[in-house]
């Protein structure tokens, strides 16, 4: 069980070593957002104040301020379990829905519902279930935990990346593929080869992921004219709580990229926050769905 | 007072975005770095928070709100990265806040001499990573290097870790930008050195947002040093270490981060007898070789085989957390304070004043290392934990000593940390009455209704 006022207390007592990783911080300039600061009004919350809510919000849960501590805290999910106030994490059962097919399952996580071209194929050779991850998201990011049994699958494609803390535990990484790999697998190359694209892999995958993951995208997509690799605050319950924020850091993190250029998440949710803001987005699978404009 | 004309009339300048009023907002202003206010917010004491918080993007709104300030009889406090360690940031409840983050750029002045004009909101370590993105560097690592910013670093005349190289902050100004209340924008050009009457920038290195609120400084910059060697050895004493110190300073072949470590804290961070000197030489590579070949034989060892010393100590230089925590875990605050003494009185004020905080009781741990030397003397650094139950007792304790200790030797009570609150009631231990009045004088002069804050200076 996550102790989230010693997490807090170990970002309170410290000076903020961290403080120029954080995106919402460095580009929004609201102070209560730096991760000591957020760690301060997070013990003040828990204390009683809870008109300092909207301050544990201003978290993606992006890791950044736990990749670069000193002690690797993670505030991040102290802040998501504190989220509502909560003296006890309560647990949410999840449902995946049978999408058919036969032989070794295979579990889609998305926030988007496989498009059925794609589920025909794939029919062929698995039994396939989609977790659609945003009946879990906010229950997650409001500090809930995800019950589910993986162990019932044999494979797991993640689409979704935001939830992904919640679902992948180490023990599972070897039955799990991230989409792009999937494509990697499925024989994809270069298939925006002469195409301008951006390609956006997402803050919550670590140093070492994001790199793996860079590299394999390059394989099956060709080389995007810019790499994003930092939170565009699609995630994390941000867009829902502080909408303006999360608008103003896609649009930081985008800045100098033309609105017509497509952008590659690997990310579902992501999709869904560059499509709000008037980004042009897919993910992998609208790839393998045959879409490739 | 007319604060809320005051705050309407900001909300205009700057636009309603960049003023702070709400109470989860303005929170994290109640307090910067300073250990007691820490401690007691742990301990679920409540601060004040300011009546505002505004956040400017350009001096010109830094002057206009100085000047809507004084029209509605506000006092402002400048808030930078929040690492100072004494409360000088720390407001009272009917003060605003200028956050000075939006003062955020940087941009060459002059690249072929290496000037940098920065805003006084910039991160140092975003302007070092910069820097050297350039091939240069500015080689000033305090230990809030990851979350000082340059504005903070210059009101507190700032030092860091390579001093003994480069020297302070105060090294690398060549110009800079100060918003004071009754004059304005003054505006000092950057140039290598100048004769002209009071050096008005160099007056306002460390003026702590009393005077003016610094905008815009310009730095002087190194080349990125070709070479870089680590170094450490092991001295009979602190006594002997201070005294090859002095000797390796006179001589100029000291390396360029240089500590030396009392026989306490060597246990403590090496976790062996004796008293430990490590360092980091710089420079070309045929000069860096020179040095320590020089350096060996003046201290009669192989120096580079001691380098595991620095090595360990580079490892962990800005990672405060991890000793705070275990310290907090056991109820025992941390507390550091930093004097500086001619090199005649450096061993006496050593001794002296560790034999008094030895018997402070409620003091577990004191121990001494010194990590910036110069010709006439050093700066000694004390590290001390105590009983956190007892902290409002123990804490005024060790201060009250290590003052009037560092007085008493002939040194200065303050050698980067600056005043903030904590440093208030010693002041006159410093300059006396008339260094006081003088301040008075030049306070009143610029900034006759204390825009600014002036009550170290009514303590004083």
């Amino acid at each position: 069980m996550h102790d989230v006022v010693k997490t807090f207390t170990r970002c309170a007592l410290c000076p903020g070593v961290c403080v120029t990783y954080c995106p919402i911080y460095m580009n929004t300039h609201i102070r209560a957002s730096a991760p000591n600061n957020l760690a301060r009004l997070g013990l003040k919350y828990l204390k009683g104040y809870e008109s300092y809510d909207p301050a544990l919000w201003l978290c993606t849960g992006c890791r950044e301020c736990e990749y670069n501590c000193p002690i690797s805290n993670p505030l991040w999910n102290a802040a998501r379990i504190s989220r509502g106030k909560k003296s006890r994490v309560e647990a949410v059962k999840v449902e995946t829905k049978n999408l058919g097919g036969r032989g070794s399952s295979l579990l889609v996580v998305s926030s988007i519902i496989p498009d059925q071209a794609l589920v025909e194929y794939l029919k062929q050779f698995y039994s396939i279930h989609w977790l659609d991850t945003g009946s879990i998201y906010m229950a997650y990011w409001s500090g809930s935990e995800v019950q589910l049994n993986l162990d019932a699958f044999d494979y797991i494609i993640i689409d979704d990346l935001d939830v992904t803390p919640a679902l992948i535990p180490g023990k599972l990484k070897g039955k799990v593929i991230y989409s792009i790999q999937l494509l990697e697998m499925m024989g994809y190359r270069s298939i925006l080869e002469n195409k301008a694209f951006v390609l956006h892999v997402p803050c919550k995958i670590s140093v070492d992921g994001k790199e793996l993951l860079i590299n394999v995208s390059y394989k099956v997509l060709g080389k995007p004219i810019r790499t994003i690799s930092k939170c565009i605050g699609g995630g994390g319950g941000l867009p829902e709580k502080h909408p303006v924020i999360a608008s103003e850091l896609v649009h930081s993190a985008m800045k100098g990229s033309r609105k017509d250029y497509l952008v590659v998440t690997l990310c579902s949710r992501a999709k869904t926050h560059l499509l709000s803001s008037g980004y042009q987005a897919k993910t992998p699978l609208d790839f393998i769905a045959g879409d490739m404009n | 007072m007319n604060r809320e004309r005051f705050i309407e009339q900001v909300r205009k300048l700057l636009g309603d975005r960049w003023v702070i009023t709400g109470a989860w907002e303005t929170y994290p202003y109640s307090r910067d770095y300073w250990p007691l206010l820490v401690y007691r917010e742990l301990r679920g004491l409540e601060h004040v928070s300011p009546a505002a918080v505004v956040l400017p993007e350009t001096e010109e709104e830094v002057t206009e709100i100085t000047r809507l300030a004084e029209e509605n009889d506000i006092i402002l406090v400048p808030y930078g990265g929040g690492s100072g360690v004494l409360g000088g940031a720390a407001p009272e409840s009917d003060w605003v806040v200028v956050d000075l983050s939006r003062l955020n750029w940087i941009r060459w002045y002059d690249e072929k001499a290496g000037i940098v004009d920065v805003g006084a909101g910039v991160y140092l370590r975003l302007l070092e990573e910069w820097l050297q993105s350039q091939g240069r560097t500015l080689r000033h690592f305090p230990q809030s290097y990851p979350e000082a910013v340059i504005g903070g670093l210059v009101s507190t005349r700032s030092i860091g870790q390579y001093s003994t190289g480069y020297g302070g902050i105060e090294d690398m100004i060549v110009g800079l930008n100060i918003v004071i209340p009754r004059i304005g924008k003054l505006q000092v050009k950057p140039v290598p050195r100048r004769s002209v009457l009071l050096p008005l920038d160099h007056m306002f290195i460390g003026n702590e947002g009393l005077y003016g609120i610094i905008t815009r400084v310009y730095l002087s910059t190194y080349e990125l040093p070709e070479c870089s060697e680590k170094v450490g050895w092991k001295n009979e004493s602190f006594n002997d270490a201070l005294e090859n110190a002095r000797i390796i300073v006179r001589k100029r072949i000291h390396p360029e981060l240089f500590r030396i470590y009392d026989e306490r804290e060597s246990t403590l961070h090496f976790g062996e007898d004796g008293s430990i000197s490590i360092g980091v030489i710089e420079g070309s590579c045929r000069i860096v070789e020179a040095k320590i070949e020089d350096l060996g034989e003046l201290i009669g060892k192989d120096i580079r085989s001691g380098s595991s010393y620095a090595e360990k100590w580079l490892d962990k230089r800005f990672n405060v957390i991890e000793d705070l925590w275990k310290l907090y875990e056991v109820g025992m605050g941390f507390e550091t304070i930093e004097v500086s003494v001619p090199w005649g009185w450096a061993y006496p004020l050593y001794t002296d004043s560790l034999r008094k905080l030895d018997s402070i009781e409620g003091l577990y741990f004191a121990g001494v290392h010194a990590s910036h030397f110069y010709q006439s003397g050093a700066a000694l650094y004390y590290t001390t934990a105590y009983s956190l139950e007892k902290i409002d007792d123990v804490y005024r304790e060790i201060w009250d000593t290590l003052m009037e200790e560092a007085s008493k030797h002939y040194g200065s009570i303050s050698h980067h940390h600056g005043i903030g609150r904590m440093r208030l009631k010693y002041l006159k231990l410093e300059y006396g009455e008339e260094g006081i009045h003088f301040l008075r004088q030049v306070k009143k002069a610029v900034d006759p209704s204390s825009v600014l804050r002036d009550d170290p200076l009514r303590l004083g």
